[in-house]
């Protein structure tokens, strides 16, 4: 498991809270949209990658709106699991978000996150990370929050991307190296570690 | 690892955290989700031919917009969608949509529907429909051919329709020839106010309450005849809560029938007269036959291979006691090896794999052994080689071949370090087994984080005797009954099984894996039922399409031949097996449906208890 997401994983729904809620149990909802919010928050904030914060909003509402409408359809017994499907749903919407050309390209604003506790370099370190992810592709952005900070492995990233796994495995490759030339420009006293 | 892993070890990326979510996130979705889709849905097919067609609407371009515009002038956002009809038979689920009003549809659903201007009539003969009715159109819902009809305007409701087949007309004393117009129907509100119209009456139904309407004149159910359906099943539980909530109380010696009985394990003076009819386990086989050993075993073979042999290579004889439970006595199992003396590791994982088998209950334990051959590590075996092999694996996704490769290279070179990475491609790959096998070898102080993956695979992993409450789990099984979650059920009430042994329980996992369907686990607590209960209870298992092993003792033997080939149904639940084949049923009239090509033949058959019948038909 990436480092980045080791500590991430959210318990799964369990089973019973999840027939209800596709019954349209409004407890239910509830108890899936607060479980989930969390991961499902950061990964578009990530894959927006510092896109105004409005938007991220809107996306993760509009991701949990679908995933309610869509859950009675959803198959627990199926392929993908219900945090997967989530995920893929949360995916695709911000990818789309991305290609709308109003938006142009990303500015970046770097500051990870307001907690103040962070000794200074990991702070520099988190705004080095933001400034080099906001800079890949978009695709390649997808593969590496995926796989860093969501823990989905090689064939789940494929399925949630529809992309071959070879794709998936060479446009992480690009992805990791363009971000690691980026913190070895931006961080040189940690680029000399690895 | 990888090279392309490493590129980014020197640095955390935790450290580029995301912010909370934003507060007020949950009521902001639900709040939206509530409202009605703010575009007529389409079923996914009508999406995908739309999306088909993008291109050509495209090329429209202006002419097509101006078009819609002088349309939106001159009908207005208040026209109704467009009058037309439909019907739609699920297989799978499924969203229908007629104009604003939408239904999620179960699989297995008929729904027929009309709408005439603002009015939608729907005639919904059986399945089950998640209904959300726009606030403009008015749903009236014809459930179970003049039953009941539901109307509802601006509400979200459930409406559950089970036609009553001719058993169990029969059962709730209802005649064959007016079983066909007879529903169960539930339905549940959850927004709005729904009107209920039955028997002449009209109820009102409020979010959060539901409404029952039971065929007209129904009395109380009383089993007789076939097996119960899904309904009856249902109602069987209600039974059960009834009768366990009434335990205490005196009861009248002659109100209780012997399902009841049967279900609240004889509690109670009237049950007492069933239960001096056979003592429970009269009819369970003496000692355990050899086949059904070495089925057992066999199921466990995989495992014992896969134990770290640690340099050893040779035969590994496992003497053990199967107890009359069809447990085998943890304490009583001995692991020799020949020629050497086995490692304690190996002995240890081959005597964990051999204690977890399982095996029919019977009157008396018994004494067995089994004898493994373990063969050494190759010439060319390279531990180091699969070991890295192993790791790439797990580092490109393919984490069941990684499990392979680790497994292969502990079986060359005993590894403890490599415990935690078979643990981890098990789990990546769901391998439930292995996962819960290396989970044990893992040091106690990683065994709480390294599980922890595991349930993110949904993977139960680790032993957790310390918590176990096997009356949360049963009333957790309970419930999941209740909800239709039937392998869920079966699941709760083994883990309460294996925390304190109960007969009752027992008898409720039976229901449960009849109802899903899980014919091994079916036959394996079928096993272990009392004899007097055996005869109903199988009726479950039956009506589900799962044929029991043994004869019961209410039943016979089908034979059943035909020219050509044909699939067999009987009494229209599909056998999955096709002629020539046997199959057991309960003594009594049956139907037989032979299927050939798509054209069923359909003959009646007389069953007499223990006696075989044979069955021919030349179909050509």
């Amino acid at each position: 498991m990436p480092a980045a997401a080791a500590a991430r994983t959210t318990a799964p729904l369990d089973e019973l809270t999840l027939r209800r809620a596709q019954r349209g149990d409004e407890r239910a909802w509830r108890d899936l949209v607060t479980r989930y919010q969390q991961p499902i928050h950061a990964l578009v904030w990530r894959l927006l990658a510092g896109r105004a914060r409005h938007r991220v909003e809107d996306l993760v509402q509009e991701t949990f709106v679908r995933v309610l409408r869509a859950l009675p359809a959803f198959d627990p017994a199926g392929p993908a699991s219900l945090s997967t499907w989530m995920l893929t749903i949360a995916t695709r919407l911000a990818l789309n978000d991305l290609r709308r050309p109003e938006h142009g390209a990303i500015e970046v604003e770097p500051e990870a996150t307001d907690r103040t506790d962070d000794p200074a370099e990991r702070r520099r370190l988190g705004a080095a990370i933001a400034t080099g992810v906001a800079a890949l592709p978009d695709a390649q952005r997808a593969v590496l929050v995926l796989r860093e900070y969501h823990d989905l492995d090689y064939q789940e990233i494929a399925d949630v991307l529809e992309l071959d796994l070879g794709t998936v495995k060479s446009r992480l490759a690009r992805a990791r190296t363009a971000l690691r030339d980026h913190l070895v420009t931006a961080m040189p006293e940690l680029g000399g570690r690895s | 690892m990888t090279k392309d892993d490493d590129l980014l070890a020197a640095y955390d990326l935790s450290a580029w955290d995301a912010p909370p979510p934003p507060t007020g996130l949950v009521d902001a979705v639900i709040e939206r989700a509530r409202q009605p889709a703010p575009v007529a849905a389409l079923d996914s097919g009508e999406r995908f031919a739309a999306r088909g067609t993008r291109r050509w609407w495209i090329a429209g371009g202006a002419a097509g917009v101006a078009i819609v515009v002088i349309l939106v002038g001159v009908w207005g956002v208040q026209r109704p969608p467009k009058d037309g009809q439909g019907e739609v038979s699920t297989q799978a689920a499924r969203t229908l949509a007629i104009g604003p009003t939408t239904a999620a549809l179960d699989p297995g659903t008929t729904v027929r529907w009309r709408r005439d201007k603002r009015r939608i009539s729907v005639a919904q003969p059986h399945g089950t429909a998640m209904w959300s009715v726009a606030a403009e159109d008015t749903l009236v819902i014809d459930a179970g051919a003049m039953v009941a009809s539901v109307e509802a305007s601006g509400a979200s409701l459930r409406v559950e329709v089970e036609m009553v087949n001719a058993s169990d007309a029969r059962a709730i004393g209802i005649s064959a020839a007016t079983a066909v117009a007879v529903a169960l129907v539930t339905i549940v509100v959850y927004e709005g106010t729904v009107r209920v119209r039955h028997d002449g009456q009209t109820v009102n139904v409020v979010p959060g309450a539901h409404y029952e309407v039971r065929p007209p004149n129904a009395p109380e159910p009383v089993v007789v005849g076939g097996g119960p359906s899904d309904a009856r099943i249902r109602e069987l539980e209600d039974k059960i809560k009834q009768l366990e909530a009434e335990r205490d109380a005196p009861r009248d010696a002659t109100t209780c029938d012997e399902v009841a009985c049967v279900l609240t394990n004889y509690d109670g003076a009237c049950c007492a007269k069933f239960k001096a009819a056979a003592p429970p386990g009269s009819n369970l086989p003496d000692v355990l036959a050899a086949d059904k050993i070495r089925e057992g075993i066999r199921e466990r073979e995989a495992g014992v291979q896969a134990c770290p042999r640690e340099g050893y290579a040779g035969s590994v004889t496992v003497t053990f006691r199967i107890a009359a439970s069809g447990k085998v006595a943890v304490d009583d199992t001995r692991v020799s090896g020949s020629p050497a003396s086995i490692p304690d590791n190996l002995a240890a994982c081959i005597a964990a794999e051999v204690n977890a088998a399982v095996f029919p209950a019977t009157k008396r334990g018994v004494t067995s052994k089994v004898t493994y051959a373990l063969a050494g590590p190759k010439r060319d075996c390279d531990a180091d080689a699969l070991r890295a092999k192993g790791d790439d694996h797990l580092q490109t996704g393919m984490d069941a071949a990684a499990l392979a490769a680790f497994e292969g290279s502990m079986r060359c070179k005993a590894d403890p370090s490599l415990y935690k990475r078979a643990f981890l491609a098990a789990c990546r790959s769901k391998n439930t087994p292995k996962a819960r096998l290396y989970y044990t070898r893992l040091p106690a102080a990683d065994q709480g984080a390294l599980g922890a993956m595991c349930v993110r695979n949904g993977i139960s992993v680790g032993d957790p005797p310390a918590s176990c409450d096997a009356t949360a789990l049963t009333e957790k099984g309970d419930e999941h009954l209740q909800n239709g979650m039937d392998a869920s059920a079966l699941a709760a009430f083994e883990a309460s099984l294996a925390c304190t042994p109960d007969p009752m329980v027992a008898r409720k996992a039976f229901m449960a894996a009849c109802r899903s369907k899980n014919v091994t686990k079916a036959r394996r607590f079928y096993a272990t039922l009392p004899a007097n209960q055996r005869s109903t209870l199988a009726q479950l298992c039956i009506r589900n399409g799962i044929l029991l092993d043994e004869p019961t003792s209410a039943g016979g033997v089908i034979k059943i031949a035909s020219t050509p080939p044909a699939q067999i149904y009987i009494d229209g639940v599909d056998t999955g097996k096709t002629t020539p084949a046997t199959v057991q049923a309960t003594a009594g009239n049956h139907k037989i449906t032979l299927s050939v090509r798509g054209d069923k033949f359909t003959y009646a058959v007389r069953v007499k208890e223990g006696e075989t019948v044979t069955f021919r038909k030349d179909l050509q």
